[in-house]
């Protein structure tokens, strides 16, 4: 199975998975408020587009609002495919935690 | 939320979103950025937010995001469809767009040798770092009702202005040669080989060493600073050390000055490049550092205004400020001495990159100037051409308009806004102007050198190529151009109604029918102003050239008396002139301090012995042996000339014989000549005041300078032949053998007194080489006219063909009901030839009040006569009739069955 994310792919499809609505807009902020940093709408918009590609989320056109200048939302949602590979993600990635010796992580 | 809907994003930005964004994506897109826009808003505001917009639309363009609608957008191919249409249009009417284009590119490019010539003119001494600080001191003197302006001071102007004042850093003074040397200086140099080369150069000035530093001339070898510290030094230009040293190196090579004096090279500069007003080819420092061998002393330092004096201001100094201080140091350092003479001086401040255009007429000038109305009258005629360039193209373009009606119909139906089809014939004039450009350089890159010839001047050599704001107007008059050119005929093209065109029913608007006339009008106002200025500047370079001088110009051979000389001169000079006279096509032989053709720089007081000092006035020095009336043929009004024996003596309390000139004796205020003669006046000469003289003959008035000056007074003196060389030897010769007489002159010269160059030329050449400006202001006045009368006939040629090939099948008509090709010629001409004549009678007045100021500057003139409010208009009438006449008879002599069956 092909997984293969970049860092910020996997940051915006983990959050696909738990908010309510991602779109542009919502994902850019959770982001910010997740990691820090901040990001542009047209970014987000750019991985959103190519997770969409690889199947990982799927998209629905949703409500639109006064603010938006009447455009509505485009919505993503996480597939099941998405779902399996975040979490062969999550797994691989415990299974080599696993393998730190206490020691070294104490350190840290 | 609520608070940041006050806001809006940028809307252009928006637009470009909504423009370039495909249906699939401009929803998410735009929906989120305005999303993120208000959040912003509110977080870290408006400003930001836009800024963050404009960023993000930006960010947003990717493959997917971009329509195929704006990579290949409908206005592509449309763009592409108005390119060949137009292309197709120009192809069509060959010799309508070849006319179009010609007119315009040679309008284009004579204003580009205008633009050219211009910038040269005024780029005069602007190469000087210091040239907005460097100020030439220049001097008026006032005696009575009398006043002399000069371009050059006392010797002690200079030092005195920098001790005086702290605003002055450094003053530079030069004096030419011909000061100190007299008409022209021989310079010699030896080789190791011993052969000796002679050259005569009269471009030779003595300057203080800060002449170098004041001024940047560039140095190839040598330090500017000190080259000239060393009073035998001497520093010469490129030119002149190739013709002296050849590929060696002139630095320490010894130079010869008339025989007598050697001086050392010290360094060689770049030639002095045209723009510069002062024009030198060797500087030495000699004179002024050791005052002429002691021969000047303290006392001349307020007396003898004969050096040209600068001075560099430092950066705060305020130049008005400091001419106004000026007097006070004439009071204090010449003041008693003045009104002791009853004379008084002023001292100005002349701006030194003024000194080319903007000299008021000062006498002492070395170089004649060139002047700013010539400027401003090439400016006028740069303008009057690229108007009647573009006039043309209007014209033309919208009377074919007519042809293009169908398409634009076609367009319309179509769905073409107006707004397209203003921007379709829009781009259609900026691809004729861009021709018309392209062109344009062409002709000027291709023609330069031959109006460098007609100019004797390089005129790129002023021109920075490199200068952004000289391209910046060229593209700005390009745009401008093509967009006034084109807007008219764009709009006139796209306000046709639909129906009326595609019915057929089109036949041109009565108000766009009167503006086309309008401007034809105005064409022939202008070409009629430039014809007639033309001919009044021929008139009066013609004038000038063939005025009777007062002396037969024609036949006299100048010789330079020789440079070179020892004990012996006199005595050679006088078995020289016996020599000369044995050839039998040398007629006579004269032997003068001065010839007619320029003026003459000595000249002392006159005043008749009953009249007080307030009366003096100028009047120029000629000295002159026996034959000099005779060889020139100058008229003796009354009296006579002077007498075997006599010559001047310098002897105070002695009655010295002089000639004057009838202007010189209508100065001294005496009513007629038989009452001056044999009168007494007195004159200054030299260093002694108060000669007296007796009039013992008075001459007729004749041009020492050219006819723009008046009649100058002079007072003759005589010498001895046997004590008196002169500066010049003229020769009445014969017409026959020229060059035989000459290199028979020149064998004698050359026996008589080796090691001098030999230099000679005719008088006429001589004097009409003042006029040389005012040839080539007419040439130039002639070939731009030229120009903007063929630019304006093309113009006439295009719109009659055009106006004629409406009417074919009105001709066919008429001639089938028996109209004869004279009678219709007659017809379509009526409305040129009242045009032609308007046009003549608004152009008068103008013409009449610019060449009235112009021909003021020439003390003689032609009158102003009829010839040249007559002859323009003339010729203009002729070129239409002539171009309406062509075309009639083409179109009337075709079978009129042919023209009508077109239906």
């Amino acid at each position: 199975m092909n997984y293969r994310l970049g860092n910020l792919e996997e940051t915006v499809l983990l959050i696909t998975m738990y908010m309510e609505e991602a779109y542009g807009v919502s994902v850019a902020e959770e982001y910010k408020r997740q990691t820090g940093a901040g990001i542009s709408v047209p970014a987000i918009h750019t991985v959103l587009r190519r997770l969409e590609d690889k199947g990982l989320v799927k998209s629905k056109m949703g409500e639109s609002s006064p603010e938006r200048g009447g455009r509505r939302k485009r919505i993503y949602v996480p597939t099941a495919h998405g779902f399996n590979v975040i979490n062969q993600i999550k797994s691989d990635r415990l299974h080599m935690w696993s393998k730190i010796p206490q020691m070294k992580l104490n350190k840290g | 939320m609520t608070t940041g809907k006050n806001h809006t994003p940028p809307k252009w930005a928006d637009r470009f979103l909504e423009w370039y964004c495909t249906a699939q994506h401009i929803e998410e897109v735009q929906g989120d950025l305005y999303e993120a826009f208000f959040l912003r808003c509110n977080e870290s505001g408006v400003a930001w937010a836009r800024f963050l917009f404009i960023v993000d639309v930006f960010r947003s363009l990717s493959w997917r995001t971009v329509s195929q609608k704006a990579v290949t957008t409908n206005s592509i191919p449309m763009f592409r469809n108005y390119f060949i249409i137009g292309y197709r249009n120009l192809l069509r009417n060959k010799v309508f767009s070849l006319i179009n284009i010609s007119g315009l590119a040679i309008g284009l490019a004579a204003c580009f040798f205008i633009v050219l010539y211009v910038r040269f003119e005024m780029s005069y001494d602007r190469f000087h770092t210091k040239s907005d600080r460097i100020f030439r001191v220049t001097n008026y003197r006032f005696q009575g009702s009398n006043s002399t302006k000069m371009a050059t001071c006392n010797p002690g102007t200079g030092p005195a202005m920098k001790a005086e004042f702290p605003e002055v850093t450094d003053y530079a003074r030069a004096v030419h040669q011909s000061l100190f040397m007299g008409g022209v200086a021989a310079w010699s140099h030896t080789d190791n080989e011993g052969s000796m080369k002679v050259f005569n150069e009269e471009l030779l000035y003595d300057v203080d060493p800060s002449f170098l530093t004041v001024f940047d001339f560039p140095f190839v070898l040598g330090n500017p600073h000190d080259v000239l510290s060393d009073p035998k030094s001497v520093v010469v230009s490129e030119t002149v050390a190739k013709k002296f040293f050849g590929k060696d190196n002139p630095l320490g090579k010894t130079m010869v000055l008339n025989g007598r004096r050697d001086f050392t090279v010290t360094g060689v500069f770049k030639d002095v490049p045209e723009n510069s007003h002062i024009k030198f080819n060797i500087l030495t420092s000699y004179f002024l550092k050791n005052g002429w061998d002691g021969f000047w002393n303290d006392d001349w330092d307020w007396k003898w205004s004969e050096f040209e004096t600068y001075v560099v201001l430092d950066n705060s100094a305020n130049a008005i400020e400091l001419e106004s201080k000026l007097s006070t140091l004439v009071e204090k350092y010449a003041g008693a001495r003045l009104r002791g003479m009853n004379q008084r001086e002023e001292l100005h401040l002349q701006p030194l990159t003024d000194i080319h255009l903007r000299s008021p007429k000062l006498t002492n000038e070395r170089q004649t100037h060139g002047s700013e109305q010539t400027i401003n009258f090439l400016m006028i005629i740069a303008a009057l051409i690229l108007i009647i360039a573009w006039i043309n193209y209007i014209n033309l373009s919208t009377s074919k308009s007519i042809e293009r009606a169908q398409e634009v119909g076609l367009r319309k139906v179509a769905g073409a806004s107006r707004r397209q089809l203003v921007t379709q014939f829009l781009l259609e004039s900026f691809a004729v102007n861009f021709l018309a450009i392209v062109l344009s350089f062409v002709i000027v890159i291709v023609t330069l050198p031959y109006f460098n010839q007609l100019l004797e001047k390089d005129i790129l050599e002023g021109v920075q190529l490199n200068d952004i704001w000289f391209w910046l107007a060229l593209i700005g008059v390009f745009v401008l151009g093509s967009f006034i050119a084109g807007l008219y005929p764009a709009f006139v093209l796209s306000s046709y109604r639909i129906m009326n065109v595609l019915k057929g029913k089109f036949f041109g608007t009565r108000s766009g029918i009167a503006l086309r006339k309008t401007l034809v009008g105005f064409q022939f106002v202008i070409t009629v102003i430039l014809m007639a200025g033309t001919v009044v500047v021929f008139q009066q370079v013609s004038f000038m050239r063939n005025q009777d001088l007062g002396y037969s110009k024609e036949q006299l051979l100048i010789i330079q008396s020789p440079k070179v000389t020892d004990s012996t001169i006199h005595s050679k000079g006088l078995v020289f002139k016996t020599e000369l006279l044995r050839n039998t096509t040398i007629h006579n032989v004269t032997k003068t301090n001065e010839i007619p053709g320029k003026a003459i720089t000595q000249m002392n007081f006159l005043r008749r012995m009953d009249q007080d000092l307030e009366d003096n006035f100028l009047c120029n020095h000629f000295f002159m042996d026996l034959n000099f009336i005779d060889t020139y043929g100058v008229k003796l009004v009354a009296g006579r000339n002077f007498r075997q024996g006599e010559e001047f003596i310098w002897e105070e309390s002695a009655t010295h014989p002089v000639i004057l000139n009838e202007k010189a004796i209508r100065m001294l205020g005496f009513q007629s000549t038989t009452e001056a003669i044999n009168q007494r006046a007195y004159f200054g000469l030299g260093s002694k005041q108060e000669w007296i003289g007796e009039i013992v003959g008075i001459t007729g008035d004749f041009h020492q300078q050219s006819l723009k000056n008046d009649y100058d007074p002079i007072i003759f003196f005589p010498a001895l032949d046997s004590r008196f060389f002169g500066q010049y030897v003229t020769l009445k010769v014969s017409t026959e053998y020229p060059e035989e007489t000459i290199s028979f002159v020149e064998m004698e010269y050359k026996k008589l007194f080796p090691g001098n160059q030999f230099n000679y030329f005719f008088l006429d050449d001589h004097f009409n080489r003042q006029y040389a400006a005012d040839q080539q202001f007419g040439k130039i006045f002639g070939l731009f006219s030229t120009l903007a009368l063929v630019i304006a006939g093309l113009g006439l040629f295009g719109l009659s063909t055009f106006m004629i090939s409406q009417r074919i099948k009105e001709i066919a008509v008429r001639k089938v009901l028996g109209a004869t090709i004279p009678g219709m010629i007659v017809l379509f001409s009526k409305d040129f030839v009242k045009l032609v004549i308007l046009a003549s009678f608004i152009a008068g007045p103008i013409v009449y009040l610019v060449v009235d100021n112009w021909l003021k500057s020439f003390a003689f003139h032609v009158p102003i006569g009829w010839v040249m409010f007559v002859v323009p208009p003339i010729v203009l009438l002729v070129i239409s009739l002539a171009t309406i006449a062509v075309q009639t008879i083409k179109t009337g002599s075709v079978n009129p069955t042919k023209s009508l069956r077109l239906e």
